[in-house]
């Protein structure tokens, strides 16, 4: 019979017929059976038996769930995609703000987006997995190469959902990340330029970055994807899965059985698993990270998302006019390699050990990937400033969700750090001030720092330690202060009550206002006891050898300060400080005022 | 794999897998797609101490259940309809206001219809009770009139003919130094009765 033999193209619809009898005459229902209502108008029973039971040569195996997994992958982000969709606003101003929204406020946003997001690694690994299935069970031969082809297509295509997805929360990390691969694509001989600006909607990125990046992502990819899909299914389904090597087409067609129940239970067995995998992850992590809303004119370390990393690897050893040839080149030979590969190795057997070579030649492909990506994040774990970066956006983009639950002002973006005083002040310090005066760990190295930090200024440890040595050069050491004052030399008690007493200056309420009196109290006789009143007045009038301390650490006297730090009641002939009340706005000395004011509250 | 009890069980298990599956994608769907029906309940009684989100205000769009009265114009300006001016629409434009992600200075409400008669202040909604439309003023026929469905209402807002279901929406006013200030609501369309959104 040649139903007998696999080759036969009829054979698929004979053995369906021969093992629904064999195995299980009720499967097919007779043709008497009254026909429901849908079923006599649309025949989707007929449909459903063609889509389940189709016959898998050689039984069920758990070898062949990979396609169906990342079937199901795509199910999630088709459906996690859509649901984030119902959110959010691809424009450059409301992108990030509504991201933001969706995973801090909206209920389990965060859960949706980090599925979408594991669901997208997920996926690479995937079709890693499938990938490699396909290699050792030479499923790309004969006559297979189209399943191939399309498929190398798809994987191309999920690259480019990744590319495109990566930039639409308009977050610090997809807008730098996502320059690089713009940049790359610009850099094309002849017709780079054209292509980039197509792509970006103009030269630079902005509002029609996004909507073309959206219109990509969520309409143009998903439909050639499905085309491919289809197409990929429909030639699977004629030459059905590619069993096992060892097993003779006798045996194969014995233990033949239909897709229902038993491969689908297996393939729904590992959906399960991965489902709860996925699940797990995502709740472990609180789903995906955001970094802070992209801000062109700040620095940031641009990373892409894991998958990209050995492309990102590559681009560090080729430089100026080969790097295109790191990031395009290579990647396309990788994959014209592979296309080419069931055209190369034509032999009929599908035994692993007679194809050694096209199988380590294919494994070498993602062991080089593997290698690239190991060594990118191992240098990046061994940078320090690197680290440091990291840490800095973290809080940065701690800051900026923290501020975008009181809602985020119609120019969004970073318009969101408005909704916080102290950030402008911070902002504004880190502008003006930091050329000369460090702030904790940030601001300029220590041979360039000329003004006292401000870390914690005016705070009691401040107090207490530019007593103890005003001229270090953490305090006024290297500015014309320099060795006019003395060091105070106190015992711990009392020069406590001293720093208590000073800082109690700087109260709304007026000095000795603070929670000790008593301690203020000695504090202040100190003060004349040492003869500091010689040279500090403290009426916020009268000038004198050095500051006057009336009010010191009040709004009023910040203000002044920063206004005109030569005033006689400041630091008058020895001032080095820039006159701020000549070179900032109202507003913009109001807010380094409350920063600095703020910064004394610190222990 | 042939026999048949064995493949009957694989079909419950394969059933309850399908099962499983879909409750777990449909549920987390289910409550994150609620989100903004959710969002205008917790609004309703006011501030959920509890919930972070309460803590920055409400989200979403249109006035929020205890919005504050806000000044729409001053006592001068609004027309006599006892001495034939024809009454004056205002729009109600607040600070604050949340939308979604957006914190919106200036957003506008909607428009009311002021005026008083003699010593007493009218403040009517625009907002057609039927279905929606904003209320426009005829002054040939001293009535208002809805430009959709044909609705009409005599000046103090009561209905006349048409197809409303209600008299206009009369929202609260007040006087406090020469301004009027107005508690801004939006009510349910098509119904006989008042009820606020």
């Amino acid at each position: 019979m040649s139903a007998e033999k696999p080759s036969d193209p009829a054979y698929d619809s004979t053995l369906r017929q021969r093992n629904g009898q064999a195995t299980e005459p009720v499967s097919e229902p007779p043709a008497t059976e009254p026909r429901g209502f849908f079923d006599s108008r649309t025949g989707y029973r007929q449909l459903l038996r063609h889509l389940l039971d189709e016959p898998v040569r050689g039984g069920a195996s758990f070898a062949y769930v990979f396609g169906s997994l990342l079937l199901f992958v795509l199910c999630n982000q088709a459906l996690t995609g859509v649901l984030l969709m119902a959110f959010y606003a691809p424009s450059a101003t409301d992108a990030w703000a509504s991201v933001a929204y969706i995973q801090d406020q909206v209920q389990l946003g965060w859960f949706i987006r980090g599925m979408h997001s594991a669901g997208a690694s997920v996926m690479m690994l995937g079709m890693c997995a499938h990938m490699l299935q396909v290699l050792i069970y030479g499923a790309y031969k004969k006559p297979r190469e189209l399943n191939w082809l399309s498929g190398l297509f798809l994987v191309t295509l999920v690259f480019g959902f990744a590319l495109t997805g990566y930039l639409l929360p308009w977050d610090q990390k997809g807008y730098w990340a996502t320059q690089v691969a713009t940049t790359l694509i610009g850099s094309i001989p002849l017709c780079g330029s054209l292509l980039q600006q197509l792509l970006q909607g103009g030269p630079t990125y902005g509002n029609l970055t996004l909507t073309h990046f959206y219109a990509l992502h969520v309409f143009v990819l998903p439909v050639v994807v499905l085309v491919l899909i289809a197409i990929h299914l429909w030639v699977f389904r004629r030459h059905g899965v590619t069993p096992r090597w060892n097993q003779s087409p006798k045996d194969l067609e014995r233990t033949a059985e239909p897709f229902w129940p038993g491969q689908a239970t297996r393939d729904l067995l590992a959906i399960a698993a991965l489902l709860t995998f996925l699940a797990v992850w995502v709740i472990r992590t609180h789903g995906v990270d955001l970094a802070a809303p992209a801000d062109p004119a700040s620095r940031y370390d641009a990373r892409p998302e894991w998958y990209f990393l050995p492309l990102y690897q590559l681009l560090k050893y080729f430089p100026g006019p080969l790097e295109l040839l790191a990031a395009l080149g290579i990647p396309s030979l990788i994959g014209l390699l592979l296309a080419a590969l069931p055209f190369i190795d034509r032999s009929e057997s599908t035994q692993p050990r007679r194809r050694l070579l096209p199988i380590l030649l294919a494994l070498s492909v993602p062991l080089g990937l593997l290698v690239l990506g190991v060594v990118a994040r191992s240098q990046d774990l061994q940078n320090p400033v690197h680290i440091k970066h990291l840490y800095e956006a973290h809080d940065q983009a701690q800051l900026a969700r923290r501020l975008a639950l009181q809602g985020v002002p119609v120019a969004g973006g970073v318009a969101v750090y408005q909704n916080d005083p102290l950030e402008q002040g911070r902002l504004l310090i880190a502008e003006h001030c930091t050329t000369c005066h460090a702030v904790g760990k940030s601001g300029p190295a220590e041979a360039d720092q000329k003004g006292p930090d401000l870390a914690n200024w005016g705070s009691r440890s401040w107090l207490r330690g530019f007593l103890q040595n005003p001229d270090s050069p953490h305090y006024y050491g290297k500015t014309k202060l320099a060795t006019t004052m003395k060091a105070v030399q106190l015992a711990a008690e009392p020069m406590t009550d001293l720093v208590e007493y000073l800082h109690s200056l700087g109260n709304d309420t007026g000095p000795r206002s603070g929670t000790d009196a008593a301690r203020i109290q000695r504090g202040e006789v100190l003060f004349t006891d040492l003869n500091c009143d010689i040279c500090h007045e403290r009426d916020g009038k009268t000038p004198g050898q050095g500051p006057n301390l009336g009010g010191y650490g009040q709004a009023t006297w910040i203000r002044g300060l920063l206004q005109d730090p030569a005033s006689p009641l400041y630091f008058g002939e020895k001032n080095d400080m820039p006159l701020f009340g000549k070179k900032l706005s109202k507003t913009e000395l109001e807010r380094l005022t409350l920063y600095l004011r703020e910064q004394r509250l610190n222990p | 794999m042939q026999n048949p009890e064995r493949r009957s069980a694989l079909r419950y298990v394969g059933g309850l897998l399908l099962s499983l599956i879909g409750v777990a994608l449909s549920v987390p769907t289910a409550i994150y797609l609620l989100d903004p029906v959710r969002r205008r309940r917790a609004a309703a009684p006011g501030p959920d101490p509890g919930s972070a989100a309460a803590a920055g205000a409400e989200t979403t769009a249109g006035a929020p259940a205890n919005m504050e009265a806000v000044p729409i114009a001053t006592l001068a300006e609004v027309p006599d309809i006892a001495q034939g001016q024809a009454p004056l629409q205002v729009p109600v434009i607040v600070d604050g206001q949340h939308d979604a992600w957006n914190r919106l200075e200036k957003a506008r409400l909607g428009s009311v219809w002021l005026c008083k008669s003699g010593e007493r202040l009218s403040c009517l909604s625009a907002v057609c009770p039927h279905a929606g439309c904003g209320i426009d003023f005829d002054p040939s026929r001293r009535a208002f009139v809805c430009p959709c469905h044909g609705s009409t209402f005599a000046m103090d807002g009561q209905r006349q003919e048409g197809p409303s279901p209600r008299d206009m929406d009369r929202l609260d006013v007040q006087v406090q130094d020469g301004k009027v200030l107005c508690r801004y609501q939006r009510f349910r369309l098509a119904t006989g009765t008042k009820e606020p959104v």
